[in-house]
């Protein structure tokens, strides 16, 4: 049975339509237009456990949106959410137990108190027995440092250090599902190596289903195994990151460096550009692999230097945003 | 039971945080602790002044007015504990600060008044106390068990009454979404009204602070009957009761149109 | 000038995006009026007349003062306070437009949105319950318009002032609470001072507050005649004139030292 499961989910949100001017205000005084805005559009997927998923979209993709339905924040308009077999908006209290939630962009420690007393507020809240919060302790002490800071208020934190103390304090009561939004955003390389290490090893040692928003592709490279790609609220890729290379940039580049200026064709690679003695080329995978194509050319004159290159993730993203949005307009 | 134990744990440890928040600044308390007991003197003052230019308003003599307005003010200071948050919850929903409450495994409004707990509030306390034992001595109140359980009904109906309304009126927020606060109005309307006895007004507005805005059953209903006054409604006993009673129903009033809000609460940010 | 008429007309703006606020805090306003009237009644009983000053000119001075209580809201400061707290205050400094300009811009635009919003509801269930609270004359009138821009001017620069020492001090919340209530009480927008011992009166004379509110609601209702009006006249704009020196030397001060320690 699928860890998270999302079927036809729906999310509309009604906003007051804003005239312009003095006059539009007033008249919104009295007679305010309503607006519907469509902030999820009839997305399904499922999620089994173990799982690490990118939940990826450009801003205001509904990427948070469809993240707070799923962690039963919000009601959907429509639509089913079922986590573990149990829907958020039906019985909020039994799902919550089971999730761990950790919004980047805001804490949930106790802002003038040392950390040490959230997680002592948050092992009552969920009634975390002693044996539990020793032995999740120690794993976000082993993970984490957390000892290091546990005496510290948490407004004296940095923040890569309170990134780790609201991971922590998401884990105390062992869930079964960690939904991060944007656990790394504006932390340095240090932190975000932590973080990242952080989830890999709940996912490794405890079978933790991991969720995560980013627009960091650095997470998405080293985490995510599968990518889901949200925009305009509606899902556009679903699948492996390798899969998606394959299918929207089945290409590579091969940086040649000669000895000397050369132009050498060969059938079943372009020439992306020649810069002097270096020659850029582009082929796909499925026709030649890179060894052939090195050879072929290396028979016909003196090779120096090679590169090989994949698309970036950076320019796959950009291309699945914008291919699947032109095609929807 | 195991339940119950479960949620007194929780706020006993809130209770001792949001103290231990409180300590961390503590020159904002010690203002607080000299601002607010200087809010009620004033107030507490121009009673004073006014009876002596013209002895008693609506036949209650001054030791008369001094036992309501500690009554209420005591009730006042209490509610403050409690009910601070609901100030400010236009911010609160705006920032997207309710977001917290739904993902823990508690009843949501439980968390949202218990959560944190303003211990600020203490200093409001403190003049309350001082009137309202000032105010039963000076009226001489006989603490004999009746009076003593009618107090005690009086005084957590009319704290319950003050938070239904905040709580109340704050949830208005979840559908109208502005950071206005207008409960700084409120609190002055409720002491204003509790201030001076009901009966001083035409009927018509006796009848509206009666049972349309239920302002009087905070302390005037119950104090009349305590002294003997006449009022509106005549009872030969049990106002306190009544204020208890009300306050229970206006509070639990309060908490469905926070569920209600709650509902269709739509988190901040994208 | 025009930048500020903008501020002005965006302020007004965002007051009217509230409507259940607004309708909620209309209502209120006519319950507190409605209230404090009766305690008057209540409180002159038997007695026509106290202080040369009868009931019925009592429930003007109430009325007008509600409507002038509504119409004195100070955001001034609250946004010092913000801009301190936040730690704006040194890029709000340097800004092209003047800080304080820009603040009572807003609040200028605050004033006339809550002039059409209260003026209507105040007045008309003023006069129907407490009878048409007019003014003595049309001199006292003419009087009392200029004695409220002072007043105004004095609030105003009073409750700038007094957001500026959060310069020194960083948390204001329970100051400000002190200073409402002291203005609330001693500036006689509730009970006029002439009811509180003398020895008292003498004191609250020689503040500032009475000529917020108490100086021209006396001037309306004619307790002042024309010539002991156009005495609370010259010491309203004594009072004026003396704050809005402290303010730019205040000003001047804080700027120095925003400069000085970068922030």
């Amino acid at each position: 049975m699928p860890v998270i499961e999302v079927k036809h989910l729906v999310k509309q949100f009604k906003t007051v339509k804003k005239e312009k001017g003095l006059k539009g205000s007033i008249k919104g005084l009295f007679k305010p237009e309503k607006k519907i805005v469509t902030a999820v559009n009839d997305i399904s997927f499922s999620i089994e456990k173990g799982e690490i998923v990118g939940y990826i979209g450009p801003n205001g993709a509904g990427k948070s949106t469809t993240v707070k339905m799923m962690s039963g924040i919000l009601a959907p308009t429509s639509g089913e959410i079922l986590i573990n077999g149990v829907s958020p908006a039906k019985d909020r209290k039994s799902v919550v137990r089971q999730l761990g939630v950790v919004f980047g962009q805001r804490t949930q420690l106790y802002w003038d108190l040392r950390l040490g007393e959230s997680f002592e507020l948050l092992r009552r809240i969920y009634a975390v027995d002693d044996a539990t919060f020793n032995s999740n302790m120690k794993m976000m002490d082993d993970i984490l440092g957390i000892n290091s800071i546990i005496d510290t208020p948490v407004r004296q934190l940095s923040l890569g250090q309170r990134m780790r103390g609201d991971l922590a304090a998401a884990m105390l009561h062992s869930p079964d599902v960690l939904f991060l939004d944007e656990p790394t955003i504006g932390l340095d390389v240090d932190a975000k190596h932590a973080i990242r290490h952080f989830i890999k090893e709940i996912n490794s040692t405890r079978k933790t289903t991991v969720i995560l928003t980013t627009h960091d592709l650095g997470d998405i490279q080293e985490l995510c195994k599968r990518l889901i790609i949200i925009n305009n609220g509606v899902i556009i890729e679903d699948g492996s990151l390798d899969e998606l290379v394959d299918r929207i940039a089945p290409f590579r580049q091969l940086i040649v460096d000669f000895y000397s200026p050369q132009h050498i064709e060969h059938p079943k690679a372009a020439i992306d550009k020649i810069e002097g003695a270096r020659t850029v080329y582009r082929f796909e995978k499925s026709q030649i692999t890179a060894a052939e194509l090195i050879d072929d050319i290396g028979k016909q004159a003196k090779i120096k230097d090679i590169r090989l290159e994949e698309a970036s993730i950076d320019d796959i993203i950009r291309i699945a945003y914008n291919e699947k949005s032109e095609h929807r307009a | 039971m195991k339940k119950l134990k479960h949620y007194c744990s929780v706020a006993m440890l809130s209770a001792r945080l949001s103290i231990q928040s409180c300590i961390e600044y503590p020159i904002a308390f010690i203002g607080w602790l000299i601002s607010n007991p200087i809010q009620f003197l004033v107030g507490f003052a121009t009673i004073k002044f006014v009876v002596m230019e013209f002895d008693t308003i609506a036949g209650w003599d001054f030791k008369e007015l001094a036992f309501l307005y500690g009554v209420s003010i005591l009730s006042h200071g209490l509610s403050v504990i409690f009910f601070t948050k609901t100030w400010y919850m236009g911010w609160t929903i705006i920032h997207g600060e309710m977001d917290r409450l739904r993902l823990r495994p508690m009843n949501t409004l439980f968390q949202f008044l218990v959560g944190e707990l303003n211990f600020v509030g203490f200093t409001d306390l403190i003049p309350g106390i001082i009137l309202f034992v000032y105010g039963c001595i000076s009226v001489d109140f006989k603490w004999t068990l009746y009076n003593t359980v009618a107090m005690i009904c009086t005084i957590i109906g009319a704290t319950l009454l003050r938070g239904a309304m905040y709580l109340g009126l704050g949830s208005i927020t979840f559908w109208s979404k502005s950071p206005m606060n207008i409960s700084g109005f409120l609190q002055e309307l409720f002491n204003r009204t509790n201030m001076y006895p009901l009966s001083m007004y035409p009927r018509a507005v006796q009848f509206v602070f009666s049972f349309i805005l239920p302002f009087s059953w905070i302390c005037f209903y119950p104090a009349s009957e305590f002294l003997g006054k006449d009022s509106l409604i005549k009872l030969p006993f049990g106002m306190a009761f009544i204020t208890l009673a009300l306050g229970i129903v206006m509070f639990m009033i309060a908490c469905r149109i926070f569920s209600a809000g709650f509902k269709q609460y739509e988190s901040a940010g994208s | 000038m025009k930048t500020y008429f903008y501020i002005a007309k965006l302020r007004m703006q965002t007051m009217l995006a509230y409507r259940v606020e607004i309708f909620t805090y209309m209502i209120m306003q006519c319950l507190m009026m409605v209230a404090i009237g009766f305690f008057w009644i209540a409180a002159y009983g038997d007695n026509e007349v106290s202080h040369n000053v009868t009931v019925d000119s009592m429930m003007t001075y109430n009325v007008i003062a509600t409507l002038m209580n509504s119409m004195y809201y100070m955001g001034v400061e609250d946004r010092i306070a913000d801009s301190v707290k936040s730690g704006s205050i040194a890029t709000d400094m340097i800004k092209p437009v003047s800080l304080f300009g820009m603040y009572l811009a807003e609040d200028i635009g605050n004033l006339i949105i809550c002039f059409f919003r209260s003026t209507i509801p105040l007045l008309a269930v003023g006069a129907l319950i407490f009878g048409i609270p007019a003014p003595a004359s049309p001199k006292h009138f003419v009087l009392f318009l200029s004695s409220f821009v002072l007043g105004y001017g004095i609030n105003w620069t009073f409750s700038a002032i007094f957001a500026m020492i959060s310069f020194t001090a960083i948390n204001l919340g329970p100051a400000f609470s002190v200073k409402y209530h002291f203005v609330n009480m001693l500036s006689g927008s509730i009970i006029p001072i002439w009811f509180f011992p003398q020895w008292l009166q003498t004191t609250v004379n020689c503040l500032p507050f009475v000529y917020m509110f108490q100086a021209p609601l006396s001037i309306y209702i004619g307790k002042y005649s024309i010539n002991e009006s156009l005495n609370a006249l010259a010491i309203q704009a004594i009072w004026f004139v003396a704050l809005t020196l402290l303010l730019i030397f205040a000003q001047r001060r804080a700027t120095k030292r925003v400069l000085v320690q970068g922030g």
